[in-house]
């Protein structure tokens, strides 16, 4: 698999189709990967895949505008090019997706405090968004590294766990998780859907919550975000794998997609020609007041 | 060497809480204790540094209240911050040269800072993303300490003042061997940057490509620079209600777009690069040059926690190469 994706992006780089390859080369600390921008065809070397290849990448994509870029994509990833492409931020024709099934990632943080290597992890320490997948393949591509592999429904019981407790046992649950945010926003900086050229937490007229720690305010934030990823979150996980405290943003984005996938059958960045759900009505919607 | 049973210790420290103010690691953070069973100093560092303790990431500076302006009390009370590791101590003097001058004395830091005794604990085990053996210190360098601990198997090893030592019973005893051989092998395994000339180095690069093209992996979030022991920008923010409001001072980052956005719509450091630059320069070359000292002491939090793993380490060693 490594070869294929090194010798695919050394041949578009040598026969000009790109400017650059997005990919991932081996981190600097152990098992961590990190995302490397490869110009010139020998270093496609570097390139590597494996279970700790945790960052989406369509997150730079939108910093190489008018060049030719190659990204190598498994199923998360693919689905957020898939949706910038939806939403206008970048062009299909300017992208070469070199497309990798994946089988999830490992949390390395779980696999740290475990003091679990390489050769002694099982799947139980895959992130709870790879262990329920249902997009494990690249949803488009224009090259693929290896044979698809088999596509599990979507399934939330973790969603479902939360969802069995009282409005007041979520509510202390979610105060508890978000109030050890410290406002780095890492969560947004990681996330290839959060590209707003202005935050709404960087407005200061009007201004909609301030830069302290009031609780209020570390709450608006976190709901604020993951509000502005429904029906756009595609599962991928990056905002809870950046953030430092390790707060469980995906209790957040995951119950959205949930929602989103019960109330309107969908599921964001599956197909370039599909719409935003925020910006369709199909007559099959709940909603009976715009009939 | 001065020594001191691990019990005596902890007993004398429960003694003075009634006196001192008494902060510690708590699990991921510092917290004021009332009991040192409080305590909980499991892994090396904190996730949140000691300069939530100095200079808290929110800080009321004063009120008003119906257009009166209402002074906040600053906590003036003798406090002894302890059991954080000497790299988070000596953070703590790199805030000395901006908040305690004589031509803008910060009264907030200053009275924290004159009341503390600060009593860290050396590093006998060191991680793989320490490297404070770069910048001539080491997992138990006691500058920046008012005391500094050495843990053996019953009993610590006391390096510092003689009244502070003092303070906690600290007797005259054996221990400088042993001392030797933990410190030998705990230095060893830090890794050691060669900083010789960075100063220069970057001067050199300033003007050129450099930063544009390292700087494409850096997303640019403030976990780095919210979780490093020595960064200290901040923002002040008027926190207006109907009839009053308080002014805060709140924890900034150069790495946000905010940061330097002009009134007038400009931005002089709209691009990535420019502000991932600004951390670089900052710490290596704007510290050296103003305050003869370096604005990183190897700690290794934003290493171990950046997002996409952009290594403060392995800049360091291309901005050596680039040369």
């Amino acid at each position: 698999m490594i070869d294929k994706i090194r010798k695919e992006a050394k041949r578009i780089l040598e026969e000009g189709i790109v400017d650059v390859v997005i990919g991932f080369e081996k981190g600097s600390i152990p098992l961590k990967s990190t995302p490397v921008f490869i110009e010139k065809p020998e270093d496609a070397e570097k390139l590597i895949w494996n279970k700790f290849c945790e960052n989406n990448l369509a997150r730079y994509l939108r910093r190489f505008k008018g060049k030719k870029v190659g990204i190598v994509a498994n199923g998360c990833c693919s689905r957020a090019i898939v949706n910038l492409i939806i939403e206008g931020q970048v062009n299909r024709d300017d992208i070469y997706i070199i497309g990798t099934p994946c089988e999830g990632m490992l949390s390395r943080r779980k696999m740290l405090k475990d003091g679990k290597s390489e050769k002694n992890v099982d799947d139980s320490y895959l992130y709870i968004n790879c262990k329920y997948c249902s997009h494990r393949n690249p949803v488009i591509y224009d090259y693929l590294v290896s044979e698809k592999i088999e596509e599990k429904p979507a399934q939330f019981p973790d969603v479902e766990e939360i969802e069995k407790l009282s409005p007041e046992e979520r509510w202390t649950k979610f105060r508890e998780e978000v109030n050890k945010c410290i406002r780095c926003y890492a969560c947004r900086e990681a996330c290839p859907m959060c590209y707003c050229e202005v935050c709404f937490v960087d407005v200061n007229n009007p201004k909609w919550l301030e830069g302290g720690f009031a609780e209020s305010d570390v709450e608006f934030w976190n709901l604020g975000r993951a509000f502005h990823l429904a029906g756009r979150c595609v599962d991928c996980g990056a905002c809870e794998r950046a953030c430092p405290m390790e707060i469980k943003i995906l209790n957040l984005t995951r119950k959205l997609n949930k929602d989103v996938k019960e109330l309107y059958d969908y599921e964001a960045g599956l197909d370039i020609k599909q719409k935003p759900l925020l910006g369709e009505f199909r007559f099959e919607d709940k909603e009976e007041f715009i009939r | 060497m001065k020594r001191v049973s691990k019990k005596k210790f902890y007993n004398r420290l429960n003694e003075l809480i009634g006196q001192y103010s008494v902060y510690a690691p708590c699990g991921d953070k510092i917290e004021e204790i009332k009991d040192v069973s409080e305590l909980s100093i499991d892994g090396l560092l904190t996730r949140l540094p000691s300069k939530t303790y100095m200079f808290p990431q929110n800080e009321e500076l004063f009120r008003w209240d119906k257009g009166k302006k209402i002074e906040v009390n600053i906590p003036d009370r003798k406090s002894i911050l302890f059991g954080i590791r000497p790299c988070d101590a000596r953070a703590i003097a790199t805030f000395d040269p901006t908040f305690d001058t004589e031509e803008f004395p910060d009264p907030y830091f200053q009275k924290r800072r004159k009341n503390t005794i600060i009593i860290s604990m050396g590093c006998n085990e060191p991680e793989e993303t320490c490297f404070c053996t770069s910048f001539g210190s080491g997992p138990f360098d006691a500058s920046g300490s008012d005391l500094l601990l050495v843990e053996m198997e019953k009993d610590f090893l006391g390096i510092g003042r003689e009244e502070i030592l003092e303070l906690f019973g600290f007797e005259e005893g054996k221990g400088e061997k042993d001392f030797e051989e933990i410190k030998t092998q705990a230095e060893k395994k830090v890794e050691k940057i060669n900083l010789k000339g960075i100063k220069e180095k970057l001067d050199a690069l300033r003007e050129t490509n450099f930063f544009k093209e390292i700087s494409n992996k850096c997303i640019n979030c403030g976990a780095c620079t919210f979780l490093c022991p020595t960064c200290y920008c901040f923002d002040i923010e008027d926190m207006e209600r109907v009839d009053g409001g308080k002014r805060m001072r709140n924890w900034d980052s150069c790495m946000f777009k905010i940061y330097t956005y002009e009134t007038s719509g400009n931005n002089p450091r709209r691009q990535e690069e420019l502000r991932m630059q600004q951390r670089i320069m900052h710490k290596f070359n704007y510290y050296p040059l103003l305050y003869d000292m370096y604005g990183c002491v190897g700690c290794g939090r934003c290493v171990s926690y950046c997002p996409v793993n952009f290594d403060i380490r392995e800049i360091i060693k291309l901005i050596n190469n680039a040369n």
